[in-house]
């Protein structure tokens, strides 16, 4: 073995030019005079460091820094990847949760319709013999303002349809969801309103439009408030 | 050999031999996991199709709105240029009804002398239906109707509509009031363009 005659500096000093001479001259048999060389290098690195520890200290040193460091770096920037995805993801998720999904979620929608829908009828129809049970009926469906809306309004009928024995049914024509996020909605409802007076048997029918707002509550929508568009 | 890591055996020695690179080595491949997940989960936060359907949806009610408008709305001094907006807000049935009523419609309105302007109170697609291309809207409107004579009316009215998609867009196939009550369809004035009037 070459190396066993190379105990001084001097020698190294020859093999390295000789090793660049191969490569230059003889292109094609690569491996084996490569792999020469190759085998030589941990050679080469205790030939050279033996004369000077220090300088094995600092290269060796130097290397062992250097793919920590890099892997440091890599860490860095992909934990700062990661960190930026994370926020933006969440943040995106939290606009979806606020987001309007009106007909795009077709279940929610048909619940929050349905349970409006019937509210409504429920709230507006009343009988001038029982006034009471729609009104306590109407504490379940109702909230917020629209308990306050509603009380000023049916005090009005407790008053009139006892003297007017006023039926009215209300029924609802038309509605549609317009805003619905996780706990509120909007629904545009059309009603149909049939008053009989009891006894003369006659009957009036009107339409009325309704914006009503609803808000979930432990999984039922609420009555927040009604918009009749009488305001403009 | 030049670089260590290049031989598995090198690099698993030097691994065990060396704690700092270890460690290094377990933060940087636990980072890049990291990245990858929160990558992932950022663009499917981004990609999500309700999204997309939502923005549809809301192009649809726009749309819809602004041809339930064009078709509240008449002056007898333009009313050529009033049925023409009708006939390109619609397709479909309720365009053939425009289409053949119009001269006798146009006649009528100019006799009455009367200007319709309307304002969408609040509108709602009813149901949406993207693969088939349908929808259905209805929309609370208010009415301001100037006579010939006398002062303004003003009036709400409650419509419902048909939307097909086509080529140029959604357009109205059908419009109509909400009756009023059950028994009798309610009697409007005729000389009032409401959208119901070229139905008859």
């Amino acid at each position: 073995m070459p190396h066993d005659q190379q105990p001084g500096s001097p020698a190294t000093a020859e093999a390295e030019p000789a090793e660049a001479d191969d490569a230059r001259t003889d292109p094609v048999p690569d491996d084996e005079l490569d792999d020469d060389p190759d085998d030589d290098e941990p050679e080469h690195d205790e030939l050279d460091d033996d004369p000077d520890d220090e300088q094995e200290a600092a290269t060796g040193g130097r290397r062992r820094l250097l793919v920590p460091l890099i892997l440091g770096a890599l860490t860095v920037i992909l934990g700062g990847f990661g960190t930026w995805a994370t926020v933006h993801a969440s943040s995106l998720r939290a606009q979806s949760a606020q987001q309007n999904t009106a007909l795009i979620d077709p279940a929610a929608t048909s619940a929050v319709r349905a349970q409006i829908d019937s509210a409504v009828q429920t709230i507006f129809s009343y009988s001038y013999a029982n006034t009471g049970a729609t009104r306590k009926a109407a504490q379940q469906l109702l909230t917020g303002s629209a308990i306050e809306q509603y009380d000023s309004l049916f005090a009005l009928v407790q008053q009139q349809a006892p003297a007017q024995k006023l039926v009215v049914v209300t029924t609802v024509t038309n509605s549609a969801v317009e805003l619905l996020t996780g706990s509120q909605a909007r629904v545009l409802i059309f009603v149909n309103q049939q008053d009989t007076r009891a006894g003369t048997s006659q009957t009036s029918y009107g339409g009325a439009m309704l914006a009503v707002t609803a808000v979930r509550q432990a999984g039922r929508w609420k009555i927040e408030n009604i918009d009749t568009f009488t305001g403009s | 050999m030049k670089h260590p890591l290049r031989h598995p055996l090198t690099a698993a020695r030097r691994l065990s031999r060396d704690p700092v690179l270890a460690v290094a080595a377990v933060l940087a491949v636990a980072a890049a996991v990291f990245a990858a997940w929160s990558g992932w989960a950022w663009h499917s936060a981004a990609q999500s199709a309700t999204a997309a359907l939502a923005q549809t949806r809301d192009q649809v009610l726009q749309t819809g709105e602004q041809e339930v408008q064009n078709f509240s709305t008449l002056d007898y001094r333009h009313v050529s240029q009033g049925l023409a907006l009708w006939e390109q807000s619609s397709t479909g049935p309720l365009r053939a009804q425009i289409i053949a009523g119009s001269a006798q419609f146009e006649k009528q309105v100019e006799q009455a002398k009367t200007i319709t302007t309307a304002e969408i109170l609040d509108a709602a697609l009813v149901t949406l239906n993207i693969h088939a291309g349908t929808a259905s809207i209805i929309a609370a409107v208010q009415l301001n109707v100037i006579p010939a004579t006398g002062s303004a009316v003003s009036k709400q009215t409650r419509l419902e509509g048909q939307l097909t998609r086509t080529a140029s867009g959604w357009k109205l196939t059908a419009l109509s009031q909400v009756p009023v009550g059950s028994a009798t369809p309610a009697a409007s004035p005729s000389a009032t363009p409401t959208p119901t009037a070229p139905a008859g």
